[in-house]
């Protein structure tokens, strides 16, 4: 668990560095003639740039093992959380200083070179802009590759919310292939006179940011795969680990192959480029696409691979609304979740198991057996919430199957209901907080059954 | 070619791309029967609203220097549009009103004609205008 929490880091981090590469004649999005690129005060803040996170990626992994110290431990999901939240938002807020510190040096530097003036003129290559659009793969690779999500609903699946979802799952998957034709609408760059010279780089660097999406795609869709089926035909745990493995490793792989293609494109164009690119094109606020002369929703991402929306359009300004509120709702969802834990109660005539999610009133009539367990239980969770210190929700049990599992994590003692055939859940897993507590509630049941 | 729009130009933007592409077929950059980029495409380029590069294509189109259409997309005429006499007369009429906004404020004959046939020389090359 505290591994996958460092990946992420470490992928942010990753991300972070190479979003400050020279890309399109452009870096972090802000257009930048390749001779202010070399120029010292450009360097010293990338270098800057780059120095604050990487140092603050050392405190958050550092802030991510201390959270495993055993006075925290009650309080570990919780501190990850919002160690997550802190990370993305001191890497947004450094981000953005880097932008405002390049825009500032631009302008320094437009002031004594009388360069202002090339920001009221556009240049287009007639003929480069003809070809725009020719060289990435079709889109209907990136609708190829969709069909891909569909191969869970080949296995059938006992769980009725794990069957809806497999629907749902895919339908939001068809953003992939819908963003696609809009992740390689470059704008073509007129850096020479010589349409030769344009058309080579624009379609050499369409075909590298379509290219990219697409195993992107692949690895993504994949991913999903390798994480479904897994839950849904009871393989162990271990596949669900390697299906994880193989995203982070796909994805770094991915990166790196991007950086080396944009290393030598800027290798071979760079001595070429005659003249700065149009300059109007990227403007950000907030550290958003935000370009009011620009009538797309979506727009190709200007740092990386992928799309981004237009935050000065109307619709691509809801868009960001209604994400940011998304996300916000996300995180309250989780908090409650980490907050909550679950209760039980034997009544007179059923076993009642209440959490914030999931309620099971269990009649004594419908029980099979109880037993009193503490092996290990290896488990997939198919929906639910999975904590360090809390789980709840269904749960995929190597020796039982598909379950209902209320667990403490802390308290390795837990009681298996079983239950008679026809009856859903087929088992029910729970505990207290300590062994005591559980020892205790399993006599009490056993009471409560025989009587 | 490369068309390049000026922002704070009196001159309109329809009207900048309309000049600079019929400056590009006259001077041979833009050869006869070439595809264009299309409305879209253009537009995206440029950050301009789609209309206002339909609106240069469809004053070229009503020139009888482009052809559109909507399967094979925009493309220069195959072929240079034949001048009615009543257009030459025009053409002449407007040359005439430009010398004479020049030749008003310096009145040297030489000069003028040495500057016209110095542009047709330099800049109308091709063959096909000869």
């Amino acid at each position: 668990m505290i591994w996958l929490w460092i990946g992420i880091v470490i992928i942010f981090y990753l991300i972070m560095m190479s979003t400050a590469r020279y890309d399109n004649f452009q870096i972090v999005g802000i257009p930048m003639e390749p001779k202010l690129l070399k120029s010292k005060s450009v360097q010293a803040a990338l270098n800057q740039y780059k120095i604050k996170i990487t140092l603050f990626s050392i405190v958050f992994i550092t802030f991510i093992l201390l959270s495993t110290l055993d006075f925290l431990r009650g309080w570990q999901d919780t501190l990850l959380l919002l160690i997550l939240i802190a990370m993305i938002l001191t890497y947004y807020i450094i981000f953005i200083q880097l932008q405002d510190n390049l825009n500032q040096i631009k302008l320094h530097y437009a002031l004594q070179t009388h360069k202002a003036r090339s920001a009221t003129r556009k240049r287009v290559d007639l003929t480069t802009t003809r070809e725009k659009g020719k060289a990435a793969p079709n889109k209907r690779w990136a609708w190829f590759l969709w069909l891909g999500t569909l191969i869970p609903l080949f296995f059938d699946s006992p769980d009725p919310i794990l069957r809806i979802m497999l629907w749902v799952l895919p339908l939001l998957f068809l953003l992939l292939p819908i963003v696609y034709p809009s992740s390689i609408a470059f704008k073509t760059r007129a850096i020479t006179t010589d349409s030769d010279i344009n058309k080579a780089y624009q379609s050499r660097y369409e075909w590298i940011k379509g290219v990219g999406f697409l195993i992107l795609e692949a690895t993504t869709i994949l991913g999903y795969i390798l994480i479904t089926l897994p839950v849904m035909l009871g393989w162990h745990i271990t596949w669900l680990f390697v299906g994880i493995g193989l995203i982070f490793l796909s994805i770094l792989i991915v990166m790196a192959w991007n950086s080396w293609q944009i290393n030598h494109l800027n290798e071979d164009f760079l001595g070429e480029a005659e003249w700065l690119v149009n300059e109007t094109e990227a403007t950000y606020r907030w550290g958003f696409y935000h370009n009011p002369a620009d009538s797309r929703i979506f727009v190709p991402k200007l740092t990386g691979l992928g799309t981004t929306v237009n935050a000065a359009h109307p619709v691509g300004r809801w868009i960001v609304i209604a994400t940011m509120a998304l996300l916000s709702g996300l995180i309250i969802f989780i908090l409650i979740m980490m907050t909550s834990s679950y209760t039980v109660a034997l009544e007179p005539e059923q076993l009642r198991i209440d959490s914030t999610l999931y309620q099971d009133l269990v009649l004594y009539e419908d029980i099979e057996s109880v037993s009193l367990n503490q092996e290990d239980l290896d488990s997939i969770r198919v929906h639910g919430y999975g904590g360090t210190e809390y789980s709840y929700g269904n749960f995929r049990v190597e020796e039982y199957g598909s379950v209902r599992l209320y667990m403490n994590n802390n308290n390795p003692l837990y009681i298996v209901v079983e239950m008679e055939e026809g009856v859903e859940p087929p088992y029910i897993i729970f505990n207290e907080d300590t062994a005591e507590a559980t020892e205790l509630t399993y006599q009490n049941l056993l009471l409560a059954l025989n009587e | 070619m490369i068309l390049e729009i000026n922002l704070v130009s009196q001159i309109p933007l329809y009207q900048q791309v309309r000049d600079q592409i019929v400056v590009g077929i006259a001077q041979g950059e833009l050869q006869y029967g070439e595809k264009l980029p299309s409305v879209r495409q253009l537009a995206e380029d440029l950050e301009m609203n789609p209309m206002t590069v339909s609106k240069a294509y469809q004053v070229l189109k009503g020139e009888g220097l482009l052809e559109i259409d909507r399967q094979t997309g925009t493309k220069i005429v195959d072929q240079p549009p034949n001048l009615s006499s009543v257009e030459v007369d025009e053409f002449e009429e407007r040359l005439t009103l430009l010398l004479s906004e020049g030749f008003a404020k310096t009145a040297n004959r030489e000069e003028w004609a040495r500057r016209i046939h110095s542009i047709v020389e330099k800049k109308f090359r091709r063959d096909d205008l000869s």
